[in-house]
């Protein structure tokens, strides 16, 4: 998300680079993870946005939220 | 191509069709001639062999005797200086008298024989008539040969035919005159109608009125036709060309207004102000030009672009996460909802541009804080690709107007509605020829909620590939 910052990324994309082919991660547990990110990030001034049917999306600093 | 003549071309086939008809009559007329001559030169050799025959008689010895006629041979005597030939055998296989060498033909009884044949060097026509004449106690046959060389006969054979060939030259010359009269005086409809319409101004596409016999009725009516389909899109290319310059033109407009408030600013506030709003209409401008390019390739496109497969769901998703960007810039909740998948017959390159132009119509047009929504979604043996806007949305008769497709010149440019900014109607003329490219089909409804905007492209479904 870091190295996509500013662009979207899609919901498969962040399942693909956190699981092996073993493991299921269901969408809940994508949402929690972001959760906690976003948490994380706002005393850094960076907003984690949702993508409605798409993925989400790491705004740079001084983007408008 | 190189123009023939038509007027070459008639006398050509008729010419050809005259003389092969007529080659084939001097063949029959020089068989005929031949035929004809050859009677009359048959009757003459009979006439002379009859004449040597009466003159036949026994003499003292009891043998035979010819007392020769000049007439009978006289009788064959000919302009043509023909020679003539003799012989007389009796009793029969005996020569008695005349050319010995010359070859007596065989009879049918008392009926004459002919044949042609070559005595010395010259060709001939030989008769040869056997008769009986009486001793009293008995009866001793002989036989009488008359040849003649057929100069004659070829001479007459030949002029019969020079008569014919040449009133079958005459008869081909009179074809060809009337041939070349007749083109002439059927083309000039033609003519009159060729200058009817070369003595028009060159914005005069009225329908054309000329008295044109009923096989050039079609011809006036394609043309007519024509006529009709290249004002309407002589007047969809004004009104295209009218409202493109006018979508220029007002940027470019606000970018030399801005810049000239920049030069009389006081302040460095008004200044960047007026610098960020030239720097707004100038990208707009740089849209505008975007778009008419896209819009001169689809048309280089047209007829001639390559459908392949594609998944319309995938790419709808990978061109809506590209605008968000943009959208969050302008304010705007830009999503997906929809099919996973969904397989149909186009370009990508193409579908991604309409979906783009779509997207940014969308983005530019329904406001701040407005909702945009591209859906893929499946109906029966279709599918269909929605970009849904809440914004402030288009008039009915501006939605029918702008969803009209431009197809080459034979339809109409869509009219660009005004007073929706400028690029508007660019976008969506782009939509409505690239789906009309593709074979689909192009909506602009109301959302169900009544607010706002809703294109809508139908497709018929693809069948995926199996891997």
């Amino acid at each position: 998300m870091v190295t996509r910052a500013g662009k979207v990324v899609g919901k498969e994309a962040i399942v693909q680079s956190l699981t092996s082919l073993d493991d299921i991660l269901s969408d809940n547990a994508i949402e929690q993870y972001v959760s906690r990110l976003r948490r994380r990030l706002l005393p850094l001034g960076l907003s984690l946005r949702t993508v409605r049917g798409i993925g989400y999306l790491l705004e740079k600093p001084g983007e408008p939220a | 191509m190189t123009p023939y003549s038509l007027r070459a071309r008639l006398l050509l086939w008729l010419l050809a069709a005259t003389a092969v008809l007529g080659l084939i009559a001097l063949i029959d007329t020089w068989r005929e001639a031949l035929r004809t001559a050859q009677s009359v030169s048959d009757r003459v050799l009979v006439g002379s062999a009859l004449a040597i025959a009466e003159r036949v008689t026994i003499d003292q010895y009891g043998g035979l005797e010819v007392d020769l006629p000049f007439s009978s041979l006289e009788m064959l005597a000919s302009t043509a200086q023909d020679k003539v030939f003799y012989r007389v055998d009796g009793p029969v296989g005996s020569f008695l008298t005349g050319y010995a060498d010359l070859p007596v033909v065989a009879t049918n009884g008392s009926e004459p024989g002919f044949a042609d044949g070559v005595f010395g060097a010259a060709p001939i026509r030989s008769a040869t008539l056997v008769r009986e004449v009486s001793t009293g106690e008995a009866s001793i046959a002989f036989s009488v040969t008359v040849a003649e060389s057929t100069r004659a006969r070829a001479a007459l054979a030949r002029a019969i035919l020079i008569r014919s060939a040449l009133r079958l030259g005459l008869l081909i010359l009179g074809v060809a005159v009337v041939v070349w009269v007749a083109v002439t005086l059927g083309l000039r409809p033609l003519v009159r109608l060729g200058d009817r319409i070369a003595e028009r101004s060159q914005g005069d596409l009225r329908p054309v009125t000329a008295d044109t016999p009923e096989e050039v009725e079609p011809l006036v009516t394609a043309i007519n036709s024509f006529m009709a389909r290249l004002e309407t899109a002589l007047d969809a290319l004004r009104n295209f060309t009218g409202n493109a310059s006018h979508q220029l033109r007002t940027p470019l407009a606000v970018v030399r207004t801005q810049l000239a408030l920049i030069d009389r600013s006081a302040n460095p506030d008004e200044a960047n102000e007026a610098g960020q709003k030239a720097k707004e209409a100038l990208e707009r401008a740089e849209r505008v030009l975007g778009q008419l390019l896209v819009l001169a390739r689809v048309d280089a496109s047209s007829g001639a672009a390559v459908l392949d497969r594609v998944d319309l769901a995938a790419l709808a998703r990978e061109v809506t996460a590209e605008w968000v960007p943009a959208a969050l810039q302008a304010d705007i909740d830009l999503g997906f909802e929809g099919l996973e998948t969904a397989t149909v017959q186009a370009d990508a390159v193409l579908l991604a541009e309409l979906m783009k132009n779509l997207i940014s119509n969308a983005i530019a047009y329904a406001g701040r804080g407005a909702v945009v929504t591209v859906r893929v979604q499946d109906q029966g043996d279709m599918l269909w690709l929605d970009v849904e806007d809440n914004g402030p949305g288009l008039k009915p008769e501006a939605r029918a107007t702008a969803a009209r497709a431009r197809h080459g010149t034979a339809r109409p440019l869509p009219s660009l509605p005004k007073g929706h900014g400028s690029g508007m109607g660019l976008g969506l003329a782009i939509a409505a020829e690239i789906t009309a490219l593709f074979g689909a089909e192009f909506h602009l409804d109301a959302p169900a909620s009544g607010r706002g905007l809703l294109a809508r492209i139908r497709f018929a479904k693809e069948v995926p590939a199996e891997d």
